[in-house]
């Protein structure tokens, strides 16, 4: 396997004069300049376990994560990240953008009622052309939708401190999957991640259960809205047992599949009908993990008896079965030992032992399913800072896109999001769609394929290339882009002047996580450009 | 020259090893290269009950009241079109694979699957994938396909696969090295000679290597061969009436598929899937979301079939295969549930089509299994083995390393 040798002296001054050397023939008379531009940035570097430390508990490590760990010390650093955040920690020009944005200032009720209003206004069109513009407004509005949860979620990603936790929203969001282009989903993703996800993405699974059963988005994604007495669909409650808690082999059977799809008749959410007093709740569950348009309809609700996971559910149950039989699914040994591999098989590594996993589902158990403690056990097993694990993970694409922006542009916040997230799609993860329930596979292995790494190649280039396109805001670019291509490449041209990549700093940042092969490689580079996407495409970058 | 460019160049010159594995060339194609296959995987569990419909048993339309494909009735262009034994075809397929079922290069092996009862998408897809026994412990370290390549290897250099997904599928994992290539974007070769030498050398003692260079080549030789192809491939769709295929449709690839299985023999068993098929909600019958997956999935395969040419259609085999069936009763929401025995396609020029193959039975209330789903009365593993053996001239001993264990059967397909 790869080997992380710390590196001699030389190797590194070397490497320093030859991108110095690099920037003298690329920029001439610009010289000074750009070299103290470039160069603005502090260099430091940490020990390469610590560095590998916090590349696996954030989306990759960079000079803003390593100050931050320096500042605090290792203990300190940790207990930050095992904390939940509001956006109080990201820079203010962040804070604002987010907080501007449409999906953060309009509540789900409006917003579906605002959906509502224009499917009116379709429905009560009779022109065909003028109807047809309307429908394809309405998507064109959906859709804009998500891309605004996408664009959240990728600032949020690159610059919050508060890393783990956005490691963990994206490792939930996964876990209790959906599919933007369902139904109505493009609209709810935005409140399912800000409601339903990151607050519990460190807190208890319980709460990530509940808040995800009563969000819309869910509900529309695995058929359930439409499960009733007299219309019985199983999706659900098939998938809820099968990837949610207990996992495939966590000891139901086909008829309890059954019994909980008629349990779960009638959970839906309010659509044009108001819900009956009293429906937006269930007994047992904490207010704030039901979502307001949530809705139990007890006349669609099957109320006969059921035998489920062996207990008796007498007839006429009502809603309060459900809490029961979700709680025998939440508590149930096989869904901590089922929820602590995944952990494991993400965090630590392709196959994380048995007793890595047991120890954590323990805690899970003993901790009433508190996540963050689950994720200490782990972080605090000697597996999890051993050679056999630590640099071992091909990363996803995910995480391959966001460790390399991160790396390259974490000095000032990008402008736009759109083409980080095109490189994640292109790499074959786009955010919320996934078709199937299971989510995107966790493990290195599924993703390493011949064509993921050629593809690798060409988005690193991509992605150095980025500044021009990262800071050119996104309405300007869409502007620009229809009708005065120059301009935009002028603009971009400019903002990647504006906008150095600190290559000394990166360099003596990572430098002791990589190979002396590689150093060497690097060394041979003929232009800054192509240094820096080596060093993308080298193959310690490809592992976390 | 790379080292699939000297593979190809050495096997030119030698059509011996080529021969030996081709034991279904004809008199007529004495020279064609090995018998090329494709799987195609349906992932979601396709509802084979709206494909193959079983009109001719009136349960059907019991079990089914706002689901069902109308029976056979030539006034009806929503009707199932009749094939035999009480089964016809779904109408939005007619166009593009009735001409192939008349012709005998269509067969259908109803009552097929795995043995898997999980009901669950991705352990039976994955048990699909793997080709083991179902019962036994799951084994990951090699697909089925994987262990397909490896054995045909050991008969011929001439040989290899290709899955055509951004990621490589279980089914093509395993110590084979087999490359992946997604054609949904065009691909383009990696042209910078010296940062590829960096390249190399960085990768060159580290286990991602082989990934890389076969990377580099199958680019190189999928946007050589693409290149070659595309001014035919675009008359092509046209000749056939078709046009230009919506973008992201299944017949976008196909045919650049076709291409690439019919002029490079290192791509002589492919993999390409295709989801969307789990039809838990209003399904629809003749039209509706359902009727529009079939309709994209057949008018691919037809364009596969078209480009690859009579000559070498002759020596190609399809098989559409999905993880299992769905509930032979629609559910309360005019969709269908995770059930158990389905029905898989087999396609190809010289394929003893036209029929449906395999056992079957009756379809009532009591021959269904756990009283909701199809029967399984045909391991999918011995319908594959059985095709292998007749392509490949494979032995008992050869098919129990590709499916340990599947049973032995006889569908007389080739």
């Amino acid at each position: 396997m790869l080997s992380f040798n710390p590196h001699p002296f030389g190797d590194t001054a070397n490497i320093r004069v030859k991108i110095m050397k690099i920037i003298l023939a690329v920029l001439g008379l610009f010289l000074f300049s750009t070299a103290v531009l470039a160069d603005s940035t502090p260099s430091f570097t940490l020990p390469v376990q610590d560095l590998q430390y916090i590349n696996r508990l954030t989306w990759g490590v960079n000079q803003a994560s390593a100050l931050q760990f320096k500042q605090l010390g290792k203990s300190a650093w940790l207990n930050s990240q095992l904390e939940s955040s509001n956006d109080a920690d990201l820079p203010d020009v962040l804070q604002q953008r987010i907080a501007a944005m449409p999906i953060s200032t309009t509540s789900i009720v409006d917003l579906l009622a605002l959906r509502q209003q224009a499917q009116q206004h379709i429905n009560s069109t009779t022109d065909p052309d003028q109807k047809a513009a309307l429908i394809k407004t309405a998507n064109q509005q959906m859709n804009a939708w998500a891309l605004q949860a996408a664009e959240r979620d990728v600032l949020r990603d690159l610059y919050s401190p508060h890393q783990l936790q956005q490691v963990m929203t994206w490792f939930w969001f996964n876990h209790f999957n959906v599919l933007r282009h369902k139904g109505l989903d493009n609209l709810f993703i935005a409140d399912y991640i800000e409601h339903a996800i990151r607050p519990h993405a460190l807190g208890k699974f319980s709460d990530l259960v509940w808040a995800t059963l009563t969000h819309p988005a869910m509900l529309i994604y695995l058929d359930n809205q439409h499960n009733a007495v007299d219309a019985s669909n199983e999706n659900y409650a098939r998938e809820i047992m099968e990837l949610h808690t207990l996992g495939v082999n966590g000891g139901y059977s086909q008829t309890d599949v059954q019994a909980l799809a008629a349990m779960l008749t009638g959970v839906g959410f309010r659509q044009s009908a108001q819900c009956l007093p009293g429906q937006n709740q269930l007994d047992g569950v904490p207010r704030e993990d039901i979502n307001p348009l949530f809705c139990f309809g007890p006349a669609r609700h099957d109320n006969s008896a059921k035998h489920f996971l062996g207990q008796d559910f007498p007839a006429n149950g009502g809603r309060e079965e459900i809490t029961r039989a979700v709680n025998l699914l939440i508590h149930s040994p096989a869904t901590a030992q089922h929820i602590s591999r995944e952990m494991a098989t993400y965090l630590l590594g392709d196959q994380p032992p048995d007793e890595v996993v047991n120890a954590m589902a323990l805690t899970f158990r003993r901790s009433d399913g508190d996540i963050a403690q689950t994720l200490t056990t782990l972080i605090h097993a000697d597996a999890f800072n051993s050679a056999g694990f630590v640099g071992k993970q091909f990363k996803d694409p995910m995480r391959y896109v966001l460790s390399s922006v991160r790396l390259l542009y974490s000095d000032s916040p990008i402008l736009n999001t759109r083409p980080v997230i095109g490189w994640i799609n292109q790499l074959g993860e786009p955010l919320y769609e996934h078709v199937s329930p299971d989510g995107y596979p966790l493990t290195g292995q599924a993703w390493l394929s011949a064509d993921q790494i050629a593809k690798r190649l060409d988005t690193s280039k991509s992605i150095y290339w980025g500044s021009g396109p990262l800071y050119v805001d996104e309405n300007t670019t869409l502007q620009l882009d229809n009708n005065d291509k120059n301009q935009l490449q002028t603009l971009r041209k400019q903002a990647r002047e504006d906008h150095p990549i600190a290559s000394f700093a990166i360099y003596d940042l990572l430098h002791p996580m990589l190979s002396t092969t590689t150093l060497q490689a690097l060394d041979k580079s003929l232009a800054l450009d192509e240094w820096n996407s080596l060093l993308l495409s080298s193959p310690e970058w490809m592992y976390r | 020259m790379n080292r699939r460019e000297f593979i190809k160049k050495s096997l030119l010159a030698s059509t011996l090893s080529v021969n030996q594995i081709n034991v279904w060339a004809t008199p007529s194609s004495p020279q064609a290269s090995p018998a090329k296959l494709l799987i195609v995987m349906l992932r979601g569990a396709y509802d084979g009950n709206s494909l193959l419909v079983p009109h001719g048993f009136p349960y059907y339309y019991t079990a089914r009241p706002t689901i069902a494909i109308a029976a056979p009735d030539p006034a009806n262009p929503a009707a199932a079109i009749d094939l035999s034994q009480g089964y016809g075809l779904h109408p939005v397929v007619a166009a593009s694979l009735l001409p192939l079922y008349r012709q005998h290069q269509l067969a259908f092996v109803p009552f097929s699957g795995s043995q898997d009862l999980s009901r669950s998408h991705f352990q039976a897809q994955d048990v699909i994938e793997l080709g083991r026994n179902a019962s036994s412990l799951p084994d990951y370290s090699s697909g089925f396909l994987d262990r397909l390549v490896g054995v045909l290897k050991g008969k011929s250099a001439d040989v290899g696969g290709i899955a055509f997904t951004n990621n490589l599928p279980l089914s093509f994992k395993g110590p084979t090295q087999i490359p992946n290539i997604s054609l949904n974007s065009d691909v383009h070769d990696i042209t910078d000679d010296h940062q590829m030498q960096l390249l190399q050398a960085m990768y060159n003692h580290t286990p991602l290597n082989p990934y890389l260079q076969s990377g580099i080549d199958t680019r190189h030789d999928v946007a050589q061969t693409l290149s070659h192809d595309a001014a035919a491939i675009n008359k092509d769709m046209l000749a056939s009436g078709r046009g230009a295929s919506k973008p992201g449709s299944f017949a976008s690839i196909t045919r650049k598929m076709s291409a690439l299985m019919r002029d490079n023999p290192g791509y002589s068993i492919g993999f390409v899937d295709i989801g969307g098929w789990d039809s838990h909600v209003n399904q629809g019958n003749a039209n509706g979301i359902l009727s529009n997956n079939l309709d994209n999935l057949s008018q691919g395969l037809a364009e596969f079939a078209d480009e690859m040419g009579a000559t070498m259609w002759q020596h190609t085999v399809v098989v559409v295969v999905s993880e299992f069936g769905r509930t032979f009763h629609e559910n309360g929401t005019h969709g269908t549930d995770h059930g158990h025995g389905n029905t898989l396609w087999v396609l190809g020029g010289g394929i003893n089509g036209g029929r449906l193959a395999g056992d079957m039975t009756d379809l009532t209330p009591n021959s269904l299994f756990q009283q909701r789903d199809t029967p399984l009365l045909n391991d999918y593993r011995s319908v594959l083995a059985d095709l292998m053996r007749g392509m490949y001239g494979l032995t008992s001993g050869q098919l129990g390393l590709i499916f340990p264990g599947a049973p032995i059967n006889r569908y007389h397909l080739v």
